[in-house]
């Protein structure tokens, strides 16, 4: 990239006004035209990879290098704005409406940003504040704007200062991690291989496809990815890869899209998806070739394949077409990543709704530890034999009041028992107990805190885990510590919290999974706000 | 400001350039409500030449105020707008001139702001709406009850931009405002008004200053002018100081924090929208009398006197031994460029620099050693000498990694004790405090309770620290694991709040590095960029200072980036160009608009042009995107972010404009151009007469106008389309206001006075300026006046003004609900007690004693009606401050009275001394006097210990 190299070194009198710059420099007479749009503040970096889309694009649309005639200009014009649009996309963590978006992803095929930055988005940020993550202005003189908009919560989704994801990119099709891919550094003997069938299948998706490209993929991707590949090619190793992962699938995800990757993938899973429901399968199938392809893994990517795919599909069978805003996730855990995405995602219709919601999630579960490939392993094989899934109504919630006041009154006997509710009680056992006098069980869900930015937590605390508590599909409470048995009993002592007062209630509440609000199955007491509740580690919706 | 709490520091470290305003209320009498004549002197004991009214700070509080509800339409905010104005003009009574600036297009680099915060209303707007929708759902669905909904459009202040049919509107409403009060108002007899309204380029602060600079550069200009600037912003005062004008104060609203919001919906006090409930409003007073006049509620003007500012900085800024000549103006010119660094409307502030840790303290400081080695003051006349900042900037760039790390120590023990204190509260809920803080009865004859509290601080500290300590036991030993480490305490407290995510850490070592990654995406080691950044910094600091000191140098200039570098990235400026592009134009109106706003606002626009905001085909799509990201940056709240928008290239909009530009209607395109400024004068204004003959001779070339007949106002005239004449009928634009067919008001187009391009307008002070007596109290004065007499600060605009006192109706009032007879018993709980003895500081205010002969000579010419007859200084009326120990009586007219008038008044010499009514009394009113028992001496209040003050 040698033409990035020159500068724009002009002098401070012709980019006194600090726009874009003309600047001529003694570089390819061919590409003197795109030196002359370098930005006068862009970085060398962001300009290398805008360079990149402005040449890529303007051969294909093959205009002419000179950019004479006057049709030409105004073709040149739009080039520079979508060129625009992607790099304030990448780099800046803007979001364009849907059509712009998706055609600058278009463009960008091929393209991989590494480490590009995180942004919180501004919906985000009042999202999360709504949610009422911190309620306290802690005596802070400056008078509020009409809405309390602002809490405590910072940008969420710098997990690092060194690298860092492009969370808010929607998510691409399959396609686009293998792009990332092929363009990383890494120097994993396997990169040859994976290049070498990433192109390919490239070519076949590009096509049929009108999908977004994704950007960041951050180089510590690679070796992590790698080496998950090396050591569990069956598992998705994309979950292994560190949290830098690339983002969402596109939100409008044609369907052919994926079933073409699908076909170019494996016969397996292009057989797959068709059985099951087409169109979501399809995107669901083109994340998980985005998981696999991920894994840098290029042989592996077909083996892989066929188990995402039929993780998927089964997954997939037990959606109904048109009502689901939510998703299970593959894995126990949710990604911060593309929350607001996801949002987005998820006003579109039902059909892509789902898909993308599938294959967000895919990229999510790209983004989980290593911890969660085990995970998903065991999914795989558990998935299969879900149950059909069912929305959460308030039907489910009369029908679990009952059990709940028995449960309450075991709880409040125990509690006599041990002499009132304080700190010092066993709070596991208690509950434990309890919930065993009333004939039922207790659902323990764990997951290590660094999946869940939605949880607002001191991030110096990266290893701790959370756990979830749930009770006949109702949500109980949620905890963190630095164990497992420490986070239980976090967990457990917040759900006695909840019988203290004079009585319990079943809610259908809305809380935050992965980004967005998900109906779920509340344990309320009489005080606390539906809209304070900790987010979900899994998907509620899939519990049932 | 870009500062927030700028003022509030300012405020706060030179409390004495803050004096109230007093404002006359119209009375009513018989239902009638008899307005104010503003003719007549003025209360506040000052009379100001110019009013100048920077109209945003009006228009925005007028159209969507916080705490009001809304006005239902548009005439109804112009009509708020209007009753805004005779408000302040009220107050402030100019009798010279009224200028009214309207913010026009703004320079680019404002611009980028604008946009910003459009941005971030429009969606903070549509999330309103959204939240209040639902929530009406809800509570109808409750059964609660709401008003009606009005379908009204929400209205959407982005519409305040110059360009809108809003702004357009706004000026032909303040046009006929002008010409109805000049016809009707006793008070704009005289007066000459200047109307700039949005279609002259400059943002309304700007446009203020631009005149007033000019004005001064002209020979005729009256060096002791008055002025009078009217503005919430901060910056400002410190555009008031960059003129040097002596006498300058500027009038604001008094901000009083947290006052009560009405709900959105219910329009009801104390909830917000999202608790609304639709529950009835609740009676204020039997009949829901107090209902709407909550006490205090209304807005309470301040005036902020810059010559006491002035005062202020000269005492902190005086340095001896310099090497060159000290000059206070010049420090001064450098104290505003130092405060541009802790934030401006253009720049980001740099990192290291918060007002609230007392940066322009340690800036001020670091001058004042620097400037030694400087070789001079740091500006001149607005330029900007770089060598000598950069000297400022690396010293502050070695104080820089101590800042930070103090920063973060300063809010960790912040927390802790926030921390601290609610756990205290949750435990301290019934508990009362003892010891000497033991509540007590009154009364009672209770001697010990007289005696103040020994060492409060001591005391409240031990009793914290007992009520912590029983109760931190059991949190500690919580353990319920037997994990290594224990549980974090974190996960246990659940009301541990949750930190904002900080990468970069800034008080860690290696936090530039992450900065510079973070926010720009570079390596710290990628110098050619970070030279880019601080170039540009440098740059804006030059365009900055000029823009207050000579003008906007460039319209196109604007900083290229979200964040500022650091200090110690400051060097080798001294050789960076910091010219601009000459001859550089302001944006259109309506390009501008197109700059600004974003997609969801384009209702705004023309209707192609706002297609080029949201069709993906258009060539500029990449300037409006319809989510952004907010960068807390260390911040708490949302609003206070860094929006990371892209920043709009002026070329591409230009480009692209080119092509719908064609499609604009007559009446669109007439809101497109640029215009300028409109000078209004009623029948009796001595240039009405000239202004006729102007348009008679309809000559098309601007005229001088003569600065004699305009107490030397300068300027070219030129003639009006679509003026306002006399005898011909001014339509009303509001249907709820009359047409004026009896007009007599003229107006005509006015420009400033020009000059060339190059012209420096000196910021000095000009030959022939008064310096205003000084205020505060001098530094020596403890050894100057030798007979102890204490300092007596001055409270308003005049050393001498006339204490407060009260009415003769206020005392018969009293007279009739105290009793006469009291004699010297004490009778009643606070007989013994005196008034509050501020004055009690020993030593009687001997200067009336030498002063006996003005008595007569004050007795018979002030009569209560007289009371306001300009600033003749009263005599002191001073409480009774005085003899409480040495039992002498100053001769005082109403003590001297009752010896002289017979027996009416020697009855009522021996009347107790009547606590409160110790209020002096005009002395023409010889009746009433003697009832009070002021003059009286006081026997001294028994000897408690409470007011052994001396």
């Amino acid at each position: 990239m040698a033409g990035g190299e020159a500068a724009p070194a002009a002098g401070p009198g012709p980019v006194a006004e600090g726009g874009e710059g003309k600047v001529r420099e003694a570089g390819d007479a061919r590409l003197d035209w795109v030196e002359a749009l370098r930005g006068y503040c862009e970085p060398e970096q962001h300009w290398r990879y805008r360079r990149e889309f402005l040449i890529r694009n303007a051969e294909a649309s093959s205009l002419s290098p000179n950019g004479e005639g006057g049709g030409d200009e105004a073709e040149r014009r739009r080039l520079v704005s979508f060129s625009m649009v992607w790099a304030n996309h990448v780099f800046l963590g803007c979001r364009y409406p849907q059509q712009v978006m998706e055609k600058v992803l278009d463009m960008a095929a091929g393209i991989t940003v590494t480490s590009a930055p995180t942004h919180t988005l501004r919906d985000e940020l009042v999202a999360k504040v709504k949610r009422g993550i911190s309620s306290s202005n802690e005596g802070l003189e400056e008078p509020c704007k009409k809405r309390a908009v602002g809490t405590d919560k910072a940008s969420e989704d710098s997990r690092s200062d060194a690298k860092s994801t492009k969370a808010e990119v929607p998510m691409e099709t399959g396609t686009e991690p293998m792009k990332n891919v092929e363009k990383e550094k890494a120097e994993d003997p396997e990169k040859p291989l994976s290049s070498t069938v990433a192109p390919k299948v490239v070519s076949t998706a590009a096509p049929t496809v009108a999908p977004k490209v994704v950007s960041a993929v951050a180089p510590a991707v690679a070796p992590k990815v790698v080496s998950a590949a090396a050591v569990a090619p069956k598992v998705v190793s994309a979950a292994a890869v560190a949290p830098k992962v690339v983002s969402a699938a596109a939100p409008a995800m044609a369907p052919k899209v994926a079933s073409a990757t699908a076909t170019a993938m494996a016969p397996k899973v292009a057989s797959a998806t068709a059985t099951a429901v087409a169109p979501k399968v399809a995107s669901a199938t083109a994340t998980s070739v985005a998981q696999k392809m991920a894994s840098a893994g290029a042989q592996k990517v077909a083996p892989m394949a066929p188990s995402t795919g039929v993780k998927v599909e089964s997954r997939l069978a037990n959606y109904e077409p048109t009502a689901v805003t939510r998703h299970k996730s593959v894995l126990a855990s949710s990604i911060s990543g593309p929350e607001s995405k996801m949002n987005d995602c998820l006003t579109k219709p039902s059909e892509s709704k789902s898909e993308n919601v599938l294959t967000s999630e895919k990229k999510d579960s790209l983004e989980s530890a290593a911890v969660l490939a085990s995970k998903s392993s065991l999914h795989v094989t558990a998935v299969p034999a879900k149950m059909p899934l069912k929305l959460l109504t308030s039907e489910d919630a009369k029908e679990r009041q009952p059990f709940f006041n028995r449960l309450y009154k075991a709880v409040a006997w125990k509690l006599v028992a041990v002499g009132g509710f304080s700190p010092t009680v066993n709070h596991v056992e208690l509950l434990n107990s309890s919930i065993q006098s009333v004939k039922a069980t207790l659902d323990v869900d764990f997951v290590p805190l660094k999946e869940l930015t939605d949880l607002p937590q001191n991030k110096s605390s990266q290893e701790s885990v959370v756990c979830e508590l749930r009770c006949k599909s109702v949500y109980l409470g949620t905890g963190c510590g630095k164990s497992k048995e420490n986070a239980k009993a976090v967990a457990s002592r917040e759900a006695l919290k909840l019988f203290l007062k004079k009585k319990v209630t079943v809610k259908l509440c809305k809380r935050k999974y992965k980004g967005r609000e998900v109906e779920d199955l509340v344990l309320l007491d009489e005080e606390s706000k539906p809209l304070n509740l900790p987010p979900a580690l899994r998907n509620p919706q899939e519990i049932l | 400001m870009g500062v927030p709490a700028f003022f509030r520091w300012l405020s706060r470290k030179y409390p004495s350039i803050i004096v109230s305003c007093t404002e006359e209320k119209p009375k009513e009498c018989n239902g009638i409500k008899i307005p104010v004549d503003t003719s007549k002197p003025n209360p506040n004991e000052v009379e100001f030449d110019n009013l100048y009214l920077d109209m945003n700070g009006i228009i925005h509080p007028c159209t969507h105020p916080e705490d009001k509800p809304a006005p239902k339409n548009e005439d109804e905010m112009m009509v708020a707008i209007f009753e805004y104005i005779d408000r302040l003009f009220n107050i402030v009574r100019p009798r010279r001139l009224l200028y009214m600036a309207i913010d026009g297009v703004a320079p680019r680099a404002k611009m980028n702001q604008q946009r910003s915060r459009r941005f971030r209303a429009s969606k903070e707007g549509v999330e309103a709406t959204e939240e209040k929708q639902r929530v009406r759902e809800e509570i109808l669905e409750k059964g609660g009850y709401l008003p009606p909904e009005e379908i009204k459009e929400r209205f959407d202040s982005n519409c305040i931009t110059p360009g809108t049919e809003f702004m357009d509107n706004l000026a032909k409403c303040l046009r006929y405002y002008v010409a109805d009060r000049l016809n009707n108002d006793p008070g704009w007899k005289n007066l000459t008004v200047i109307l700039s309204d949005a279609s002259a380029p400059g943002e309304g602060e700007h446009k203020i200053m631009d005149y007033i600079r000019r004005q001064r550069a002209q020979p005729n200009h009256d060096p002791n002018t008055h002025h009078c600037l009217c503005g919430a912003d901060a910056d400002l005062i410190m555009l008031g100081l960059a003129t040097h004008e002596p006498n300058f104060t500027i009038i604001r609203e008094e901000f009083k924090p947290n006052k009560p919001k009405p709900c959105g919906l219910c329009s009801q006090f104390g909830h917000e929208v999202k608790d609304c409930q639709g529950l009835p409003k609740e009676k204020q007073g039997e009949h829901d009398q107090f209902a709407d006049c909550l006490p205090g509620q209304e807005q309470e003007f301040i005036f902020i006197r810059l010559c006491v500012l002035k005062e202020y900085l000269e005492k902190e800024l005086t340095m001896a031994s310099l090497p060159f000549a000290f000059d206070i103006e010049r420090s001064i010119d450098d104290w505003v460029f130092m405060c541009f660094f802790v934030g401006n409307d253009f720049l980001p502030h740099l990192p290291s620099l918060e007002i609230r840790e007392g940066a322009i303290d340690r800036l001020v400081n670091i001058y004042k050693n620097v400037v030694h080695k400087t070789g001079g003051y740091l500006t001149e006349n607005g330029f900007v000498n770089l060598q000598r900042v950069q000297m400022i900037m690396l010293a502050v760039g070695e104080v820089e990694d101590s800042i930070f790390k103090k920063r973060k120590d300063d809010e960790e023990n912040f927390k802790r004790r926030q921390k601290d204190k609610k756990k205290r509260m949750k435990r301290e809920q019934h508990s009362m405090p003892g010891g000497q803080f033991t509540p007590q009865p009154l009364g009672r004859g209770n001697r010990s309770s007289h005696q103040p509290i020994n060492n409060p601080r001591q005391t409240a500290f031990e009793m914290r620290m007992q009520n912590t300590t029983p109760s931190s036991s059991p949190n500690t030993s919580v353990s319920s694991d037997g994990t290594p480490g224990g549980v974090k305490r974190k996960a246990e407290d659940s009301d541990s709040e949750p930190e904002p995510e900080d990468n970069i850490r800034l008080w860690e070592a290696g936090w530039k590095q992450r900065y510079y990654k973070n926010k720009f995406d570079v390596d710290a080691s990628d110098n050619k960029f970070r030279r880019k950044v601080v170039q540009s910094y440098v740059e804006g600091l030059c365009w900055v200072l000029r823009y207050y000191y000579q003008g906007c140098a460039s319209w196109k200039w604007y900083y290229p980036f979200h964040y500022a570098p650091f200090a110690s990235d400051f060097e080798a400026i001294a050789d960076m160009p910091s010219d601009f592009e000459k001859e550089t134009k302001p944006f259109k109106p309506l390009e501008q608009l197109m700059g600004v706003f974003p997609a969801a606002s384009g209702n705004f626009l023309p209707p192609t042009w706002r297609k080029l905001m949201t069709d993906p085909e258009s060539s500029i799509i990449d300037f409006y995107p319809e989510d952004f990201a907010i960068d807390l940056n260390g911040k708490k709240y949302a609003w206070q972010g860094v929006a990371l928008l892209p920043f709009v290239d002026e070329r591409r909009l230009r480009a692209a404009l080119a092509e719908v530009y064609p499609d604009l209607t007559s009446e669109e395109n007439r809101r497109n151009s640029l215009g300028g400024d409109i000078i209004f004068v009623g029948k009796h204004h001595q240039l009405h007469d000239f202004i006729n003959e102007l348009y008679k001779s309809g000559g098309k070339e601007p005229t001088d106008m003569p600065p004699e007949l305009c107490h030397g106002i300068q300027g070219k005239l030129s003639l009006n389309e679509n003026p306002v004449l006399p005898d011909e009928t001014v339509h009303s634009p509001v249907p709820l206001l009359r047409d004026l067919t009896q007009n007599t008001a003229i107006s005509i187009n006015f420009k400033d006075p020009q000059f060339q391009e190059d012209f420096v307008f000196k910021a000095m002070v000009l030959p022939g300026a008064k310096k205003p007596s000084p205020v505060l109290k001098p530094g020596d004065w403890e050894k100057t006046n030798n007979d102890g007499r204490p300092w007596r600060p001055q409270l308003g605009f005049n050393r001498d003004r006339r204490q407060v006192h009260l009415d003769q109706s206020a005392f018969r009032t009293l007279g009739h609900t105290m009793s006469r007879d009291r004699g010297q018993s004490s009778s009643g709980v606070y007989s013994n007690v005196g008034p509050p003895g501020a004055y009690n500081q020993g030593g009687s205010y001997r200067p009336l004693l030498s002063r006996p002969q003005q008595i007569p000579k004050l007795l018979s010419n002030i009569r209560p009606q007289d009371s306001w007859q300009g600033p003749t200084p009263l005599f002191q009326q001073p409480p009774q401050r005085y003899d409480r120990n040495s039992g002498a009586t100053p001769l005082l007219a109403w003590n001297r009275m009752p010896h002289s008038q017979g027996p009416p008044y020697q009855q009522n010499q021996y009347q107790g001394p009547g606590g409160p009514m110790n209020y002096p009394q005009r002395p023409s009113d010889r009746r009433e006097r003697g009832r009070q028992g002021y003059g009286r001496p006081y026997p001294l209040p028994p000897s408690s210990g409470r007011y052994n003050w001396n």
